[in-house]
């Protein structure tokens, strides 16, 4: 979280008015989210597969993967 | 009190002025409006005060256009300024995959309770979306949210972990870089008892 001085939109409900006020606001700080599990799957996959083809190409060079 | 009739004993809507249009008038429950906000200038955060302190269910309508350095990011939710960790959150981010012809869920996040606040959707670049949200003084007051555009849909649910008040204020914002642009709208609506 950050405290930052910020423009705030303010309507009261009760005089039907709205004002622009400037004061300190807590705000979550950005963050990139984790990916999501299927993409991780993948990435399992990709790596077991270059895994694969390079125990193929030792035990069979003249194979072109 | 004089009273009118048209010769063909109808009423003419135009002739009845907008306060006499109360929910005891209807037959049916309605939604009634309490609030309708226009940005004009960018801003960080607004702010809905002065609600009725009772129980009640609202419906919060967002349309966000995003601007500053954050343009795909969520917009999260505070009541009552209670910026302490009192409130649980779950989001999900689906998108169409034509392939399968299907959503399938392309990001989950649960991270409210460290943010003390609600995270309301996450919706890239211009954001839509309705929440209904049920205040009852004493228990967790509760948010769901349903938000898209394109071929993004987000479905978010989220509490406000306070039994003892009611909500007398909402408070939407970004994280820090994320503004409203002017253009963006925000109304509030109070189901008639």
């Amino acid at each position: 979280m950050v405290i930052e001085m910020e423009k705030v939109l303010v309507y009261d409900c009760a005089k039907h008015e709205t004002r622009i006020e400037e004061r300190d606001i807590k705000l979550p700080e950005f963050e990139e989210p984790e990916p999501p599990e299927f993409q991780k799957k993948l990435e399992k996959v990709i790596q077991d597969v270059e895994k694969i083809k390079e125990i193929v190409r030792k035990l069979h060079p003249e194979i072109t993967l | 009190m004089a009273q009118y009739y048209y010769s063909d004993r109808q009423v003419k809507t135009e002739d009845i002025v907008d306060s006499a249009v109360t929910p005891a008038k209807l037959s049916f429950g309605t939604w009634e409006k309490i609030a309708e906000v226009n940005v004009t200038s960018q801003v960080a955060q607004v702010d809905i005060t002065n609600l009725p302190a009772e129980d009640k269910v609202l419906m919060l309508v967002l349309n966000a256009i995003n601007t500053g350095s954050l343009t795909s990011c969520a917009w999260f939710i505070r009541f009552n300024n209670d910026t302490g960790t009192n409130y649980e959150n779950t989001a999900y981010v689906l998108f169409y995959n034509p392939n399968k012809s299907a959503f399938e869920e392309l990001q989950r996040h649960d991270d409210a309770a460290d943010r003390a606040c609600i995270a309301e959707t996450y919706i890239p670049m211009t954001h839509v979306s309705h929440s209904i949200i049920y205040d009852l003084s004493s228990e967790e007051k509760t948010i769901s949210s349903y938000g898209g555009t394109g071929t993004i849909v987000t479905i978010a649910v989220g509490e406000w972990k306070n039994t003892t008040d009611n909500i007398t204020s909402i408070s939407i914002f970004g994280p820090s870089g994320l503004y409203f642009a002017p253009g963006s709208k925000i109304i509030v609506f109070r189901l008639s008892k």
